[in-house]
């Protein structure tokens, strides 16, 4: 482990304050650069000498990167602050589920220090935002000095630490596609205390009548490489009155379809027993906020 | 030999301007360059809050920031929260009347994070106060007198 007093790398730290510069200084830098946000995992991997730089990028001073707008898709800049998300989410119930994973991110000061693009770039299998953004179906934009292209979010995530990213480009916007009616989500975790890494954690959005489940999709976090999709749950659910039995077999199979692992923050046994019961809550409370809806 | 950069700060309500190395931490800045040595260096990433100062009224943590990233900045630090005069803050004055202070290293910290809860929300309830600290680590206290110090200065 490094020194976490100081930072011993020494490196050029950059502010571009627009797009064309960025990616001028990513192209002509190559893998020497690494693109610093809110610094709260970029900092502590400095500490831990687990990353090298040279040049130290940040994106923070672009304009266009720390904007949040809706024209029924919501785009949020790469670079806006998880408590400015948050502060929209709670204005606005259909994003319930993001609400919710960013409720349980940290601490109060490393929200208002992280961005959401910052949590999607870690690309940690565990990541709360992340797991709520894909059952919102989310994409982003990814710009690079040759053009740019449109992400769904599951294609996004390659494994743990890693994204689809090309070397020199960069996340620009999270696209949160329209709701569609009678859709209520949530989110919940289990870390070992408050604020803490999930070691197990789950995303729920689902479209319901009042009786039947019409459709729905559901995430779960630290049980595999990368936030997942439970495409086998999804299915199984579509269509279904929802009763205590059909639950129950959709809990049996979210079980069978995960694979986590076991590591220092929990089993894989620990983690199969309890992804039936967390699923559980987390659809209920999805359901539950369906029912409320005017 | 990386160069050093001028940073523009108001620090206190005093404008000031260190010279920073591209890699220095604005924790070491406060603490070595402007000797401000009230905001602590703890566990050093970013998991007890010891180092909290409030950025545009904002608290971060200062051991995990740039101080190159916050050039233009307007930051409070724990020697900010007096009265000039040296009177104490009401929050500071609860401190001392609850005896929520043992050792006293996360108190810079505990004291910035309630400041920020008190100027969101003047009477905030126990759970809204312990969820509002929750990254903030104290191993003396066990907190309840924290909390209740904090819970007295409510309105």
């Amino acid at each position: 482990m490094g020194n976490t007093r100081i930072l011993t790398r020494e490196f050029e730290y950059v502010a571009p304050e627009t797009m064309p510069e960025l990616l001028a200084l990513l192209d002509r830098h190559g893998p020497a650069a690494t693109i610093i946000a809110g610094g709260t995992d970029v900092v502590p991997q400095l500490k831990y000498e687990t990353i090298s730089p040279d040049y130290l990028i940040d994106v923070t001073k672009i304009a266009e990167l720390c904007t949040v707008r809706r024209d029924g898709t919501l785009h949020i800049g790469a670079a806006v602050k998880l408590r400015d998300v948050k502060a929209y989410c709670r204005d606005h119930e259909i994003y319930a589920c993001l609400d919710d994973a960013l409720g349980s991110i940290g601490q109060v000061q490393v929200v208002n220090m992280g961005t959401l693009g910052g949590n999607l770039c870690t690309a940690s299998p565990a990541a709360d935002a992340a797991l709520a953004l894909l059952v919102l179906e989310a994409q982003v934009r990814l710009i690079g000095s040759s053009g740019e292209r449109i992400v769904a979010l599951d294609a996004f995530f390659r494994g743990p630490k890693l994204t689809c990213m090309e070397p020199g480009e960069v996340l620009a916007e999270i696209q949160v596609p329209a709701v569609a009616d009678h859709t209520g989500s949530a989110f919940r975790k289990i870390g070992r205390v408050a604020g803490d890494i999930s070691k197990i954690s789950c995303a729920v959005a689902v479209q319901s009548d009042g009786e039947r489940c019409l459709s729905c999709r559901i995430g779960m976090g630290a049980v595999g490489p990368t936030p997942m999709r439970m495409p086998g749950v999804e299915q199984l659910l579509s269509g279904r009155a929802i009763d205590t039995d059909v639950m129950d077999e959709a809990a049996d199979r979210l079980a069978a379809d995960i694979s986590p692992l076991t590591d220092a923050r929990s089993t894989e046994f620990y983690r199969r027993r309890v992804s039936r019961v967390l699923f559980k809550d987390t659809f209920d409370q999805a359901w539950k906020r369906v029912q409320r809806q005017p | 030999m990386m160069t050093k950069r001028r940073v523009t700060l108001t620090v206190n309500g005093e404008h000031v301007e260190p010279l920073v190395e591209a890699n220095a931490l604005l924790v070491n800045v406060l603490r070595e360059e402007l000797q401000l040595t009230g905001t602590k260096y703890c566990c050093g990433t970013g998991q007890c809050g010891g180092c909290t100062v409030l950025v545009n009224g904002e608290p971060i943590l200062s051991c995990l920031t740039l101080a190159a990233a916050v050039d233009g900045a307007d930051i409070v630090t724990i020697e900010g929260v007096a009265e000039p005069d040296g009177s104490l803050d009401p929050i500071q004055e609860a401190f001392l009347d609850h005896g929520a202070v043992q050792c006293g290293f996360c108190t810079p910290g505990m004291i910035l994070m309630a400041k920020d809860l008190l100027a969101h929300d003047p009477s905030p309830s126990e759970e809204q106060i312990r969820e509002h600290l929750r990254g903030n680590l104290c191993r003396c206290t066990g907190y309840h007198r924290i909390v209740k110090a904090i819970g007295s200065c409510g309105q």
